[in-house]
């Protein structure tokens, strides 16, 4: 089971998928902002993250460019996740292994956690 | 509005030439004052009304059209006759910029109005409007040029009207998707939790069902916006006609048993057409689940005909059916001929458009009492 990062400015929703996936045997650490996901990535190194494409202090792209750079890091896997509509194509343009689309419920956060991690 | 007509006030080369010289001369060489002259109008006008614009803005293209009257009234053709394309692509670019200014057409107009009649007043200072034909001239040109720049402006306008709603639904359904995504997992995670007593397993299920149904509002919200900005693309390909319709009735004929109603099929599974098919899927599934939605008692059939260039396919119902003139209206979005059940108003809307943009039909038919009948035409594979 993997140690997992996940960014979301919702505490709310952050908490239920953090409780998911805990269910599910992972580890999760959790962020509200972009800039407090890079200091906990530099303290607990994750498995994987799972990354809001909006965020207020970052956008998705930078996060993950800034997650990547932290030495051990560059090639965590990334799950991205978002509501708007174009949401894939940004997420792959900026290198995330996989994207789900909101709404979404804890049925399909597990199986896109899943699929991610087997995939690397 | 058509492109203006060509304006050929010359009657023959060479007729009035040196007239046509001297007006054309003095244009040019009085253009700068003229602009200025112009300007100054045009800002007292603006100014009037309330509005601050920097002069660079407003004076955007005039230069340029005043050395084009100039010189289609020295070759003797016109605006609109000679050189249409290029004097389109300055009415075009000074559109653009009123649209983005908040011009409204009036203003538009007045602009070229007031260009009129300091040039009226240009000539008569040079003493060269004694010649009635000349004003003729110039007023048919200026007249060209509104046509021209009427038309660009009410084009531009629309796209820019477009674009912001475009963005006004995408900000809106991207708000309402994040709020919607909490309560979805919440239900979830309370679905998961194994001690819900059996009674409150209804509660959920009808929890999961307003969840889903504003979830596919949303995704229909999108749809039919994308397919009016034609932005949707079609991406037609070969493929069964059983594929199609296993996916298209899956969830149809689950409720058709928890209504209790008959849901039947009839349709080789092996013909082929060629369709994008998110968007035949998305029809299909429309009309059929607006079937058995409507349908209380009785009886749901779905039929696929072999045609000589389409397939087509006949859904009918046992709803109460639809009076004539509803039938005229239910592909319109937010029209919504039953009432006392929930929906959109978008399904039918969603899969009329879906079928137009590639190339099918669809219509529907209906005795009142007796039920509906709908029906989707798909083009066949080519081999």
């Amino acid at each position: 089971m993997a140690r997992i990062l996940m960014v979301n400015d919702e505490v709310d929703l952050l908490r239920l998928c953090q409780e998911t996936l805990q269910d599910s045997g992972h580890d999760v650490e959790i962020s509200t902002s972009g800039r407090e996901a890079i200091a906990r990535a530099q303290a607990v190194k994750p498995d994987m993250v799972i990354v809001d494409w909006i965020i207020p202090d970052m956008d998705g792209h930078s996060l993950l460019a800034n997650l990547k750079a932290i030495p051990g890091l560059e090639d965590v896997p990334a799950l991205a996740i978002s509501a708007l509509q174009d949401g894939a194509a940004f997420a792959a343009r900026a290198g995330a292994d996989d994207f789900l689309q909101k709404p979404f419920d804890a049925d399909e956060l597990v199986d896109a956690v899943a699929q991610v991690l087997s995939r690397t | 509005m058509s492109e203006p007509p060509a304006i050929s006030p010359f009657a023959a080369p060479g007729q009035y030439a040196d007239t046509r010289r001297m007006l054309a001369d003095t244009i040019d060489r009085r253009a700068d004052d003229i602009e200025r002259r112009w300007l100054e109008r045009v800002q007292k006008d603006i100014v009037a009304t309330g509005r601050e614009i920097p002069p660079t803005e407003l004076r955007d293209g005039i230069g340029e059209y005043l050395a084009r009257i100039a010189r289609a009234i020295r070759g003797g053709g016109s605006i609109a006759g000679g050189g249409s394309a290029a004097w389109s692509d300055v009415a075009r670019e000074h559109a653009v910029t009123r649209v983005r200014l908040g011009f409204d057409i009036g203003q538009l107009v007045h602009e070229f109005i007031l260009l009129r009649r300091i040039l009226f007043d240009v000539t008569q200072e040079e003493s060269l409007t004694a010649n009635a034909l000349q004003s003729e001239w110039l007023a048919d040109l200026i007249e060209a040029a509104i046509a021209t720049a009427v038309k660009s402006y009410v084009e531009s306008r629309d796209a820019a009207d477009r674009r912001i709603r475009s963005e006004h639904i995408g900000f809106l359904t991207h708000e309402l998707r994040n709020p919607l995504t909490t309560a979805t997992m919440a239900a979830t995670r309370l679905r998961r939790k194994a001690e819900i007593p059996e009674a409150h397993k209804d509660t959920l299920d009808m929890l999961d069902r307003g969840l889903n149904r504003v979830r596919s509002m949303i995704d229909g919200i999108l749809l039919t916006e994308r397919l009016e900005a034609r932005e949707m693309e079609c991406r037609p390909v070969d493929i069964t006609f059983g594929h199609l319709m296993a996916e298209a009735t899956r969830a149809a004929e689950f409720e058709a048993k928890n209504k209790g109603i008959a849901f039947t099929t009839r349709y080789d599974a092996a013909m082929e057409i060629h369709v994008d098919p998110t968007l035949a899927l998305s029809a299909l599934q429309n009309v059929i689940d607006n079937a058995v939605k409507f349908t209380d008692r009785g009886h749901v059939h779905v039929v696929g005909d072999d045609g000589p260039s389409e397939v087509l396919v006949h859904v009918y119902d046992n709803c109460d059916g639809l009076a004539p003139e509803a039938l005229n209206t239910i592909f319109e979005p937010f029209k919504r001929a039953h009432s006392g059940k929930a929906g959109t108003g978008l399904g039918l809307a969603i899969a009329r458009r879906a079928v137009e943009a590639q190339g099918g039909r669809i219509g529907a038919d209906s005795s009142v009492g007796h039920g509906c009948h709908f029906w989707l035409a798909f083009p066949k594979a080519k081999h």
